[in-house]
């Protein structure tokens, strides 16, 4: 699905990480750790084609149905929500996704326990539930290659879960996952440390 | 052309849901104009003599408010990512969201600038003049804005204006020419505005686009 | 021809490597200081002493030897700016974005010179220390162009997109700044006619003329030597801690 060889990415002539190599298979989750500043939430911006200024490869093999950029699903540090827009506004113009089925969206956000304010603006809603608007676009979505920065930030115990539940059902599906997170519960196939590829 | 269709409309909602987008500039504009008097003198002849350039720089210094952070909002709550991600053209994010702003802050600016006839005393005979200077105007403005604003994304507004408004010279030197002079000129000028806009449309927007990627570094 | 077109690309690969700019400069930097400041007097002196004087404007006019000069190079080095970031942008050459970085505020130097001089030199042949004459317009235009570039780079942390965003403000500045002259020129034909005329070409003599051109070529040795300066600074601003560079400081020390 994803072959990363030797990537490095400097910012101002100051390396981030130097020289990662890895695999992201079909069905396969990878969680990246390090400590604060080691290049966690760039890595993710690399993979999904934001920044382009590094060095090394990425090839993505897909099943060729479509562009790879359409494969991608990112889920970014920043929600890129409007405040002044109501949730169904903003899930209308949610770019994260193709099309939307709108029972499939209020599905995700019944699982989610928001489907009650759907005319709600955006602004009256608390940090913990503008991340479950755009994870309702994610566990709606049906695509290939899922890059999440932190996913579970500002989320309750309980929602962690179902999150964590709907990520192992798309892995289940055969999609391919790489995720950012200091929490330590959710079953990833492998740990990549970007604290080991320093320069 | 769906893209066009639906960012089209993103756009507007999102301008029509923000109404402070609107109307500071008009405050704005309204409360310069409503000062030259005060502050200069309320003698009708004087006023209708300095009218134009006194509305072209207000509508200058008010446009610039709003066309500044045009790209600010996406950038900052990472819509802008996502575009990047998607492949969106961002010749058409730079398009479109350059004319929506300014359908949203400078069309109402130039509606208002009628009420200058009763205001400052603007000739009645110049008023298409100056509405048809406007209209290019504003345009070409809105396009130096941006790219400023895109220059300047994330940093401080005064340095956008900088940027601006001495690129933004040439339109209030022609714009406030065009409602100044008799009307045998005006074709004159109202061709060198549109000059100047088929000019820079197609410049400033591929600047705009590398001055949005360079925050991508 | 290949053989030309080869020395040039090595040339502009040289050009594009720090260690080599800065020792190749650090040889250039005496000898040009040395020349820059002789032609420098050589001009100065012939033109305040030994030049004859204005019929109309006495000896008032001798600011001409500052005045000229200056305003042609900051003019001069506003164009060089444009085609840095035209070179940094389309061949991503990291001299470039430092070229502009460097002569930036060297060109706003000379901008403010030119505009004192000429407000020195106004005074008194037209009895006023500013005319929003179209000649003055677009040299202040000139100098807030600078400071835009100037503010923009200071306002990045990072050098790379700075050199970006000055790059692109200087290229579309560049293609502004005609635009702004002819419209400044047309707004004054609108507004006065044309009372006040600085220098009729054909008034210089050959006497005057001589020296004139001799400050000028000075000038542009002056911001030769100026740029050199700037841009080893730059240099070592930007590359203290490369290798190349500790290794240079401990041979010298």
């Amino acid at each position: 699905m994803l072959t990363i060889q030797g990537l490095s990415y400097a910012y101002s002539d100051r390396f981030l990480f130097k020289n990662l190599s890895f695999d992201l298979n079909p069905g396969e989750l990878i969680q990246l750790k390090g400590r604060n500043g080691s290049g966690k939430t760039t890595l993710i911006k690399v993979l999904c084609g934001i920044l382009k200024n590094y060095e090394g490869k990425i090839s993505f093999f897909t099943s060729s149905r479509s562009d790879v950029q359409n494969e991608i699903f990112y889920l970014g540090h920043k929600n890129a929500l409007k405040d002044d827009l109501t949730i169904i506004e903003n899930l209308k113009y949610d770019f994260r996704n193709d099309e939307i089925e709108l029972t499939k969206l209020k599905d995700a956000l019944r699982t989610l326990g928001l489907e009650a304010n759907l005319f709600t603006k955006v602004s009256d809603l608390s940090e913990g539930q503008k991340r479950k608007i755009i994870l309702s676009s994610f566990i709606a979505s049906n695509k290939s290659i899922y890059l999440l920065d932190e996913p579970l930030i500002n989320l309750d115990e309980e929602s962690k879960k179902i999150v964590s539940r709907e990520i192992n059902n798309k892995i289940k599906k055969g999609a391919s996952i790489v995720f950012t997170s200091h929490e330590e519960n959710i079953l990833a196939i492998k740990d990549i440390n970007l604290d080991e590829y320093q320069a | 052309m769906i893209f066009l269709k639906s960012f089209f409309s993103r756009e507007v909602l999102i301008y029509s849901k923000k109404s402070s987008n609107v109307i500071g500039p008009v405050i704005f504009f309204l409360i310069c104009i409503a000062f030259f008097p005060l502050a200069i003198s309320n003698d009708p002849n004087e006023l209708s003599r300095l009218a134009p350039g006194l509305i072209w720089i207000c509508i200058l210094l008010a446009g610039m408010l709003s066309i500044q952070t045009i790209f600010k909002e996406d950038y900052d709550d990472g819509s802008l990512d996502l575009f990047y991600v998607r492949r969106f053209s961002m010749l058409q994010v730079v398009l479109i969201k350059i004319f929506v702003n300014w359908i949203f802050t400078a069309l109402p600016l130039i509606l208002l600038s009628c009420l200058m006839v009763f205001l400052l005393y603007f000739p009645l005979e110049k008023l298409l003049n100056l509405i048809g200077s406007l209209f290019i105007g504003t345009l070409i403005i809105s396009f130096f804005g941006a790219l400023a604003g895109a220059l300047s994304l994330g940093r401080n507004s005064i340095l956008a204006s900088a940027i601006m408004l001495p690129l933004s010279l040439p339109v209030l030197i022609l714009g406030s020419s065009a409602s100044t002079y008799s009307s045998e000129n005006i074709t004159f000028f109202i061709l060198l505005l549109l000059a100047l806009l088929f000019f820079s449309v197609p410049i400033i927007s591929i600047a705009c686009i590398g001055a949005i990627r360079l925050h991508y570094e | 021809m290949n053989k030309i077109l080869g020395a040039i690309t090595l040339f502009y690969h040289k050009l594009g490597s720090y260690p080599w700019f800065y020792s190749i400069s650090s040889k250039l930097l005496p000898i040009s200081t040395i020349l820059a400041f002789m032609i420098f007097l050589l001009g100065i002196v012939w033109g305040i002493f030994y030049s004859p004087s204005d019929v109309t404007q006495g000896e008032i006019y001798r600011i001409i030897y500052m005045h000229v000069p200056a305003a042609s190079v900051a003019q001069s080095i506003y164009f060089s700016l444009a085609i840095a970031g035209f070179v940094y942008l389309v061949w991503k050459m990291k001299m470039a974005g430092l070229f502009i970085k460097a002569m930036a505020p060297i060109g706003a130097s000379f901008t403010i010179l030119a505009l004192i001089s000429g407000a020195i030199w106004g005074q008194p042949t037209w009895g006023t220390w500013w005319v929003w004459d179209a000649r003055l317009t677009s040299t202040l235009v000139l100098l807030l162009f600078y400071l835009a570039i100037i503010g923009l780079y200071s306002s990045f942390d990072n050098k790379k997109s700075a050199d970006q965003a000055v790059s692109i403000l200087a290229m579309v500045g560049a293609v502004n700044l005609p635009i702004i002259k002819k419209s400044v020129d047309w707004w004054n034909t609108l507004h006065q006619p044309s009372s006040i005329r600085i220098f009729e070409e054909s008034t210089i003599s050959s006497e005057m003329l001589y020296p004139l051109l001799i400050c000028i070529l000075s000038f542009y040795l002056m911001v030769f030597v100026f740029g050199l300066m700037a841009m080893r600074t730059e240099i070592a601003k930007r590359e203290m801690t490369k290798d190349w560079f500790k290794k240079m400081v401990e041979k010298n020390d």
